[in-house]
């Protein structure tokens, strides 16, 4: 987690204010290589100088527009980009998405927010994984690295869909996650059709898994929805 | 080949057989008129008819005892034996006696270049003669096959008649079509504001070039009122752009106070409050600015095929997940998993949750909240119906007009959304809330 809070961030906002107040919020989090921009050409300098491995864009620049500066940027560097802006309409989101920056966020937003979606993006770009890899569900535990599942002292692998699924439905644990987003991770985009698979794979699952399958504790079905992975705080 | 196509080819068709049929009916008349002579024939065989009435044989020979003969005509009659017997104004160069060559050549035609009639009679044979060249005389045989086929031919004629009418009526409707529909053409985008700019020539000349002015007309109209509207559209757009920074600094410095540890805990819900309610206009910001978009583009600028079914699965999942519903019980019933709308995705997941929330906001005490989807004809219909307290009669009313206010702009933000999509949207009170969506 250290080595995250080690990366070189650059912020580029044309209101002092909002960069202030975002040094100040990534030091309260941790972060303490931080830069500041207030326009496009002191953000090309700086990014020359440095080896910055996030930055911030606003949009709206004195001498250039974020989505400009993210190109010259690119051209450059291929560390992640999150957009933020004062622009709240859908087309300029998918504009920036659409050009791969890999978030955007809507003036005003929360601190907490911020801090995660910074941390995620980071997290996924320099792939420092600190998931927990094992879960333990009543009497099983499941390991999600070796793709395993540990019952009654046997061990049981997980097939290479049910592991997709599980893991699936960990990410988004206590949370329900719709059929459609379940076929989407197991079987991508063209998933249509795959409903009745699911159906198999989730009781197959549920067999490896659950300690009585028919009356299952963790893997719980929303009617006409999805699939829930319930699990109690430790 | 469309309806007005067809129609204005049969029409031709039509018209033009009728008239080609009456034409021919009136040249056949005509033809009949001209051709009938009552001075040819008639006139002769008149003659021949009294003189063999008139004509009396006595001891000495025959006699006519009445001038029956017209001026000109002469009259002669022969005997078995080839000789003239009697004979009345008889020209020189007709000979006295006849071989039966000479009967039999001139029976029908000419006699020296006399046109002749005859009329065979027990005592001889009675030949009425004309002046030279006052008649011609043309020899008309036909086959019984003639007669038999007749019908067949006349109907082939008219057939022939018929399909000459058709490539006619092809060649002039095609341009006749043309004309016309780049005129319909014209008024159809008329009718949906394009602009139109239709060649002022031809027999149209006139209706072309008053369309042509109209849509100019409606292209200014048009014009004066979407800049009022890009005006006002802009300046909120402008206006919650300008709100949103000092807004952040607000909420981030707020937050800040809210974690400070030299502060007690007063002051720091107090901080958490300022937060709260910067949030709260972060949210009315956004809602302005949707409504504003869709009151004045009124045309989603995101559209495209969405899948309804996995849409309201991942709505009704938000908001489960999010646990506002957890005093409701919703149920989806989907019955055409691949049906698809043109729309845009983000705007009507917007709707979708605004009608569960508003089920959900205005019945405190939980509900059953009951989502059924199915297609009809091209347009899926969704139906969201409630078990609770019902809408309001007065939102119902106005459910067009935007509220005053940002509280209960739930539903009349939905319904401009549905609309905005060229959808439909009902609302009703049937043991609870129902709203019926139709979407294309």
């Amino acid at each position: 987690m250290q080595e995250l809070k080690n990366k070189k961030i650059l912020i580029v906002d044309d209101e002092k204010e909002i960069t202030d107040m975002l040094s100040g919020m990534l030091f309260a989090s941790g972060f303490y290589n931080i830069y500041t921009a207030y326009n496009g050409r002191d953000a090309l300098k700086i990014a020359g100088e440095q080896k910055i491995a996030l930055y911030i864009l606003d949009v709206n620049l004195p001498d250039m527009d974020g989505f400009s500066l993210f190109e010259a940027l690119r051209e450059r560097s291929e560390a992640p980009v999150i957009f933020l802006t004062a622009r709240g309409e859908g087309r300029d989101k998918i504009k920036g998405l659409g050009l791969g920056a890999d978030d955007y966020i809507v003036k005003p937003f929360l601190a907490d927010e911020l801090i995660l979606r910074i941390t995620a993006v980071l997290k996924r770009v320099y792939a420092i994984t600190e998931v927990k890899t094992k879960i333990s569900l009543s009497g099983v535990t499941v390991d999600l690295e070796a793709a395993s599942v540990n019952k009654n002292g046997k061990e049981i692998p997980l097939t290479a869909k049910e592991y997709i699924l599980l893991k699936k439905l960990w990410e988004n644990k206590n949370k329900i996650v719709t059929t459609d987003a379940l076929c989407m991770a197991a079987w991508g985009g063209d998933y249509y059709g795959y409903e009745n698979t699911l159906m198999v794979h989730i009781r197959r699952l549920r067999q490896k898994t659950e300690l009585e399958p028919s009356k299952p504790k963790h893997i719980i079905t929303a009617k006409g929805l999805g699939y829930k992975l319930v699990i109690k705080d430790e | 080949m469309n309806n007005t196509s067809i129609k204005i080819f049969i029409y031709f068709t039509l018209v033009s057989t009728v008239i080609a049929v009456i034409l021919l009916f009136i040249n056949f008349m005509g033809y009949a008129y001209i051709e009938s002579d009552t001075d040819g024939e008639k006139l002769p065989r008149k003659t021949l008819a009294l003189i063999s009435e008139k004509l009396i044989e006595t001891d000495s020979g025959f006699e006519l005892n009445e001038d029956v003969l017209p001026s000109g005509y002469w009259c002669i009659l022969i005997d078995e034996n080839g000789n003239i017997v009697w004979s009345q104004n008889k020209p020189d160069d007709i000979p006295e006696s006849y071989s039966l060559n000479d009967i039999a050549r001139m029976t029908r035609w000419f006699l020296n270049d006399y046109p002749v009639y005859v009329r065979t009679e027990d005592y001889g044979l009675l030949v009425v003669g004309m002046p030279k060249n006052a008649v011609g005389k043309y020899h008309m045989v036909y086959s019984e096959k003639w007669f038999d086929t007749l019908p067949q031919r006349i109907i082939s004629i008219l057939f022939i008649n018929l399909c000459f009418a058709a490539v006619l009526a092809f060649l002039f409707g095609i341009k006749l079509y043309r004309r016309l529909r780049t005129l319909t053409n014209g008024i159809s985008d008329l009718r949906y504001e394009r602009p139109v700019r239709l060649k002022e020539r031809g027999i149209f000349k006139e209706i072309s070039a008053n369309i042509n002015k109209t849509s100019e007309a409606m292209e200014r109209k048009n014009e004066k009122l979407s800049a009022r509207d890009n005006a006002r559209a802009n300046w909120i757009a402008g206006i919650s752009h300008d709100i949103r920074t000092p807004l952040s600094v607000i909420i981030g410095k707020s937050e800040e106070i809210s974690h400070s540890d030299s502060l007690d805990e007063g002051a720091k819900k107090k901080a958490m409050v300022i937060t709260a309610q910067g949030m709260k206009i972060k949210k009315l910001i956004e809602d302005m600015n949707l409504i504003s978009s869709l009151e004045y583009d009124m045309q989603p600028s995101d559209k495209k095929a969405i899948k309804i079914c996995p849409l309201l699965r991942q709505t009704v999942t938000d908001i489960i997940n999010s646990g506002i519903a957890d005093n409701c019980d919703i149920e989806l019933e989907l019955k055409d998993e691949k049906s698809t709308v043109t729309a845009d995705e983000a705007l009507i997941e917007r709707a979708i949750y605004n009608i569960i929330n508003n089920s959900i906001q205005h019945n405190k005490d939980g509900c059953k909240i009951n989502i059924t989807q199915r297609t009809k004809d091209k347009a899926t219909v969704l139906e969201i119906a409630d078990n609770g307290r019902g809408i309001p009669e007065e939102t119902i009313k106005n459910i067009a007009q935007m509220p005053c206010s940002a509280h209960g702009m739930g539903l009349p933000m939905a319904y401009r959304i549905i609309k905005a999509h060229g959808g439909n949207f009902e609302i009703t009170n049937d043991n609870g809330a129902k709203i019926r969506i139709e979407l294309y």
